[in-house]
């Protein structure tokens, strides 16, 4: 009985608990379990990536109830990918945190590890109820996170983002008991064989629930119009929050990539591509809005918190083209805009925490200490995030643009990309060249924290690594990326992984 | 019975939603809590209703009522009413900080 | 603090063990009737929540086994731990294991079962005690003013 499926979930949950325990102790010791558990982490995440990538899928009977009368977890090849990716995100999110942001309020590292549990169960759980479980564990992880540290500005934006996700969280329920209502299961490969032979009666009642299910998520993953909670919110975030928040939208492209392929695939019947008229046109509106909000910010932070907006349109066009080219695409590039966009909202704490009173906002102040050193690593992380040559982004928008050739929509989404990624380069360019070149003659005081730069870059450097790697292996990475989306694309081999063989 | 039962969750809803578009942090709070109802209300009918079944098996029962939805209920009451504990904590503690329970914390 | 009745006051300190007793034999009806872990707890929550009311948050705290919070962390920590036997037996994790023990007169079934319902029970009193425990001052805040 290998356990592999299961561990990524437990891990966090148990250090977790164990850091709650010792919430009284040594804040040292309380570090290292943190980081322990995160490092413990990330091997059981590669171990579970080699475990799937030859295209088995791992199927774990919780309590040895088999499906779909018990609860499954379900790790394939995508599960595997995210649980990953999450896993180093966290790891250079938590070591900038060590650097005093979780002594600024309570229980830190136990609600990070709860997010980490929240995350791991969405991306394993193959229950649709399950799902809407860990949705519940990771945002009160996040309402944690989001009000860490304390400050008006905090308590209200962070007001606004409980309630926003509390009424979705409603609808997750209503749509879920309606599809249990009409199908009588809760598993969501049975689920996919139930959707697939609805009585023609209870087609619009399914379709209804799905678009339902499909509204939710695009909550989470911030598709317009539902997107305008994401910039207050993640803005206003202490950093290495805001960083791992970076993980939060791709949890809605993830759920609407899952739902999508495997009960509402082209397998489907009558309710084959449900989506399909719905997310391209949506996803490339959020591409715009999101740029345009880029340049139109008046703060680094909010910048940065558009551009994740606008990550989320690319990332959700690319699965909304509906191909196994783009969807490999999509899949090559959420890593790379995951890790950019954390690695800018570092960087921009970085920034802020020099420049006094003005702390992020656009007004020319005096110059940085080590301009030089920050101004350069500002410029490459902006290069990631912009999608330029040579760094991985660039590969994943061409790869995107590549897929986008053969669907009928080719010129409007190849218009869009390229105008948002311009957009994007002259939003980067204008805040670059604002904190950097335009600076005055420093009076009064000298700014405070002087010392430890390099330390404080750290973790941030080690994102643009991983970026580096991305780019490195981008040959392995993007054959993987590619079975992925073949494989989800077959919910035949989920379905028959998780049900048996037999037919009912 | 589904009649009235369906008019309730109507009329839930809808008072959830109106109170939950208020400008005031209490009767948002209220609104939600009234559609965590409504929800909880519709999972339970979900299972279709049956009076006096029993939801495990039993030589004697003649049939039986579903048990899933009961215990998605039992989950979504204890998450909603974490969330509702949750938030209401938030609510006192900006009324706090912000001097007022207005939801965008400034008097109009 | 407002006065309270004296028959309260001398009322509720039976009436609270006497609830929990309550609490405790719905955890182990819970075995194979309704009951359980979630509904014990709640009424052991009304318990305190009497103390905490009627005598002041101090002497409902005192009256815990643990603080609420580090109760309901152990709650969890017993809940997630009721998992493993099943799982170091080789069968999935949360695979429940049962014994029975033969008491001459009836047989007393054990099981890791058991284990999970009273973490939910610890989880669910020390968890809900501790923010009625946060909200009464509040309450009294509000009185006050």
């Amino acid at each position: 009985m290998s356990h592999l499926a299961i561990a990524p979930v437990l891990l966090p949950l148990l250090a977790g608990i164990l850091l709650l325990l010792l919430r009284h102790g040594d804040i040292r010791l309380r570090r290292a379990l943190s980081v322990a558990a995160v490092v413990a982490e990330i091997g059981l995440a590669v171990a579970l990536l080699l475990a799937v990538s030859g295209g088995e899928i791992l199927v774990y009977a919780l309590g040895d109830w088999p499906a779909p009368y018990g609860i499954v977890l379900v790790a394939d090849r995508l599960s595997a990918w995210l649980v990953l990716t999450t896993a180093l995100l966290a790891l250079f999110a938590l070591l900038h945190a060590l650097r005093g942001i979780d002594v600024a309020g309570r229980h830190f590292h136990v609600l990070f590890q709860l997010q980490l549990f929240g995350l791991a169960g969405a991306f394993l759980t193959g229950d649709l109820f399950n799902l809407f479980v860990f949705f519940e564990v990771l945002l009160l992880a996040s309402y944690g996170l989001m009000l860490h540290g304390g400050g008006r500005a905090r308590t209200r934006a962070g007001l606004h983002y409980v309630v926003l996700n509390l009424a979705g969280s409603t609808l997750f329920l209503f749509a879920v008991g309606t599809l249990y209502g009409v199908t009588g299961t809760l598993n969501m490969a049975d689920l996919a064989r139930q959707v697939a032979a609805v009585p023609a009666d209870n087609v619009p009642v399914v379709r209804a629930a799905g678009l339902l299910l499909f509204g939710v998520f695009a909550l989470k993953a911030a598709l317009l119009p539902l997107h305008l909670w994401l910039p207050a919110a993640y803005a206003q975030a202490s950093a290495p929050a805001a960083a791992l928040f970076a993980i939060m939208t791709k949890v809605g492209a993830y759920a609407i990539l899952r739902v999508s392929t495997l009960m509402f695939g082209a397998g489907a019947g009558p309710l084959a591509d449900l989506l399909g008229g719905w997310l391209l046109p949506l996803a490339l509106a959020t591409l715009v809005v999101g740029m345009l909000g880029a340049v139109a910010s008046t703060r680094l932070r909010a910048q940065v918190a558009y551009l994740v907006v606008a990550s989320a349109g690319s990332l959700l066009t690319a699965f909304g083209l509906n191909t196994a080219d783009s969807i490999a695409a999509g899949l090559y590039y959420l890593p790379h805009t995951t890790f950019a966009a954390a690695a800018l909202f570092l960087i921009s704490d970085a920034i802020a925490g020099r420049r006094g009173e003005l702390a992020d906002r656009f007004e020319p102040g005096p110059a940085l200490p080590a301009h030089a050193l920050l101004g350069g690593l500002f410029f490459v992380a902006a290069v990631a995030m912009a999608g330029l040559p040579p760094l991985s982004g660039f590969l994943g928008k061409f790869l995107l643009l590549r897929a986008a050739l053969d669907h009928p929509w080719w010129p409007w989404v190849l218009g869009t990309v390229l105008a948002g990624s311009l957009l994007g380069l002259i939003a980067l360019a204008r805040s670059g060249s604002l904190l950097f070149y335009r600076a005055r003659p420093a009076e009064g005081a000298p700014p405070p924290r002087q010392a430890g730069l390099t330390a404080e870059l750290a973790p941030f450097a080690g994102l643009l690594l991983l970026g580096v790697g991305l780019t490195v292996a981008a040959g392995p990475l993007s054959d993987y990326a590619r079975a992925t989306a073949e494989q989800i694309l077959q919910p035949y081999h989920y379905v028959h992984a998780v049900l048996g063989g037999g037919e009912r | 019975m589904e009649a009235l039962l369906a008019l309730m969750i109507g009329v839930l809803t809808a008072c959830g939603v109106y109170l939950a578009l208020r400008a005031r942090a209490f009767p948002v709070v209220l609104g939600l809590t009234y559609l965590s109802y409504a929800v909880n209300l519709f999972l339970f009918a979900m299972g279709r209703l049956s009076i006096g079944r029993p939801p495990v098996i039993d030589a004697a029962a003649a049939g039986y009522t579903d048990p899933v939805p009961q215990a998605l209920v039992l989950t979504a009451i204890v998450i909603s009413f974490a969330m509702t504990a949750f938030v209401i904590m938030l609510a006192l503690k900006a009324r706090a900080e912000l001097g007022n329970d207005h939801v965008d914390g400034r008097e109009s | 603090m407002t006065p309270r009745s004296i028959l309260l006051a001398r009322a509720v300190p039976p009436l609270y063990w006497l609830m929990l007793a309550a609490a405790a034999w719905i955890l182990l009806r819970g075995h194979n009737e309704p009951g359980g872990g979630f509904i014990g707890g709640l009424v052991a929550v009304a318990a305190s929540a009497a103390v905490a009311i009627v005598l002041g948050e101090a002497a409902a705290r005192r009256r815990m086994p643990r603080p609420p919070l580090e109760l309901a962390v152990l709650g969890v920590l017993l809940a997630g731990l009721a998992g493993l036997p099943g799982a170091l037996a080789g069968q999935p994790y949360l695979t429940h294991l049962w014994w029975g023990v033969d008491l001459g007169i009836a047989e007393l079934k054990l099981s890791t079962v058991m284990l999970f319902d009273l973490g939910v029970f610890c989880a669910v009193w020390g968890t809900l005690t501790a923010y009625l425990l946060a909200l009464l001052p509040e309450a009294a805040k509000e009185e006050g003013t």
